[in-house]
């Protein structure tokens, strides 16, 4: 074998990406917060 | 090459060793010169700055000390000896694990820091007690509550000084008994001496070294065996399922392992050592971003390990200690300096943990002790109690890993589910359904106690999946059953 069997390489692609879905809601965050029209409530 | 052909790799001590005990003594002098640093120049003596910090810590000091806090003897330890043991399977656990950080981040950490400030509270236990204060329930909760969390913060300070034993007889071979006191004692001193503060600034020096050990070993350890192909390939030869997300399983016995794991990962909601970055950062709108760094750091550390268990299990075969594999593979395949470096690195992680586990019970024991059994005490002498259950937390700590009850893996489990349960599901009720009553929180912390350890006892083979459905169960069916909150205070 060379290469990780496809459920392994399924699963490893996961837990990639809960990172990067972590980053976006942090930029959507971030947006929000410097939306004048939708401004977050302590900010 | 043969399993197992490598083992002999490991050498008696040579006069080179000197060199990485040289740096594992001075790391432990740097350690405590952090904490007598904060003693004299940070206010610690009013209690809140002892235990939060001033509730101003940043961003990156609260992801990367996050990391270290909740890494160490579970990452360079348990989790190898899944992966030396099971493989690849324990991914399921990291997937899992990932998605209720994040929920932690996005929808407990926000109004938990909010609600926090409002009401002062100090710990997830305080918390609890605080949001009923003026009833009865809110008294019972804070009793129930607080000995949840010391029974388990014991244990859990009891497996990180077991890592300790191993890492240090295994890499440094010294002998586990003292080992287990010098790890005991130094985390106890000089969590006494700087509290939060020493503990912050220490993680984040931990969390760079951690980090770098993760990145190092699994590349040298690969490396040794002949490449990615060759330790696919040895893998695959050794044990077909080493490598499987399945496991090599299929049908029912699939579906009750993935539920332990997930039932396992949950127990991420109730950590209050964990739980207690989010009260200490500058401003919830400072979440989201610590999220990212610690999702980040977070995928490394329940990723890799698993490699390292592998690529231990192929050098040095079956009869090698699971736990102790990624502290073999230190001493041998790094040169003495930096063996010695990784090493203070990674026992600096474990100690960390532990520190943050003993001033959580500290914490929790001192309030209540001040709110139930003497109520006109000063800070000084709160403190000054703060400081002796930490030694005595530290104590029943030692014993515990001088009696060794279970494997590393095991004892965390066993903690990591209990504080879940507890105090973590109790808390994520509060902070996401507003219907959630002070007898629904009375009852789900008694019995998350009860629940956790009678899962464990009764029905082993189906820890911890039980726990959470009954605990679940009670915590909406009082909710139901009882009267919509009235004094709740935030």
């Amino acid at each position: 074998m060379n290469s990780l069997p496809p459920e392994t390489w399924l699963l490893l692609l996961g837990i990639l990406v809960v990172p990067l879905l972590g980053y976006a809601l942090y930029r959507l965050d971030a947006a929000r917060r410097s939306s004048p029209d939708d401004p977050a409530p302590d900010a | 090459m043969q399993p197992g052909a490598h083992r002999q790799m490991t050498q008696p001590l040579t006069p080179d060793m000197t060199g990485l005990h040289l740096t594992f003594g001075l790391f432990l002098l740097v350690l405590l010169g952090i904490g007598a640093y904060f003693y004299r120049t940070t206010d610690t003596r009013r209690l809140a700055d002892y235990m939060l910090a001033g509730r101003d810590v940043g961003v990156w000091p609260i992801a990367i000390s996050e990391v270290a806090s909740v890494a160490s003897g579970w990452t360079f330890f348990a989790w190898v000896g899944v992966g030396f043991t099971t493989g690849l399977h324990g991914l399921w656990f990291s997937l899992a694990m990932l998605l209720v950080v994040l929920f932690m981040y996005r929808y407990v950490g926000p109004p938990f820091r909010r609600t926090s400030q409002t009401l002062n509270s100090q710990t997830v236990v305080d918390h609890l007690a605080l949001t009923f204060h003026s009833t009865a329930t809110g008294t019972a909760i804070r009793w129930v509550s607080t000995i949840a969390v010391v029974v388990f913060m014991i244990s859990y300070v009891g497996a990180q000084l077991i890592a300790v034993g191993e890492a240090l007889d295994t890499a440094l071979e010294l002998p586990y008994v003292a080992a287990v006191l010098t790890g005991g004692i130094a985390v106890a001193v000089y969590t006494t001496l700087g509290g939060f503060s020493a503990s912050v600034w220490t993680d984040v020096v931990q969390g760079v070294l951690v980090l770098i050990a993760a990145l190092l070993l699994p590349v040298a350890a690969i490396a040794s065996v002949g490449g990615w192909s060759a330790f696919l390939a040895e893998a695959t030869a050794i044990d077909p399922t080493l490598l499987s997300g399945t496991g090599g399983m299929g049908g029912g016995a699939l579906v009750l392992a993935l539920l332990a794991w997930f039932t396992f990962a949950m127990g991420a909601i109730g950590q209050p050592h964990a739980l207690m970055r989010f009260q200490a950062i500058r401003s919830d709108t400072l979440i989201s971003k610590a999220a990212v760094i610690a999702l980040s750091f977070q995928a490394l550390r329940l990723t890799v390990p698993l490699f390292i268990g592998i690529a231990g299990r192929v050098l040095y075969g079956e009869g090698a200690e699971p736990e102790s594999a990624a502290m073999l593979m230190l001493a041998d395949l790094f040169p003495p300096w930096l063996a010695g470096v990784l090493l203070a690195g990674i026992i600096g992680a474990i100690l960390s943990t532990s520190d943050s586990m003993m001033i959580v019970a500290s914490a929790d024991l001192t309030k209540l002790y001040r709110t139930q059994l003497r109520a006109h005490v000063s800070e000084g002498t709160l403190l000054r109690l703060g400081r002796l259950i930490v030694g005595v937390v530290a104590a029943l700590g030692i014993g515990l890993a001088l009696w060794r009850p279970g494997t590393i893996f095991d004892i965390i489990e066993f903690a990591f589910v209990g504080l879940g349960v507890t105090v973590g599901l109790p808390l994520a009720a509060l902070m996401i359904w507003p219907r959630t009553t002070g007898p629904a929180v009375l009852a789900t912390v008694a019995i998350g106690l009860i629940g956790t350890i009678g899962n464990l006892y009764l029905f082993p083979d189906l820890f911890p999946i039980l726990v959470w459905p009954l605990a679940l169960a009670v915590l909406i069916g009082t909710s139901l059953l009882t009267r919509k909150p009235q004094a709740r205070a935030a």
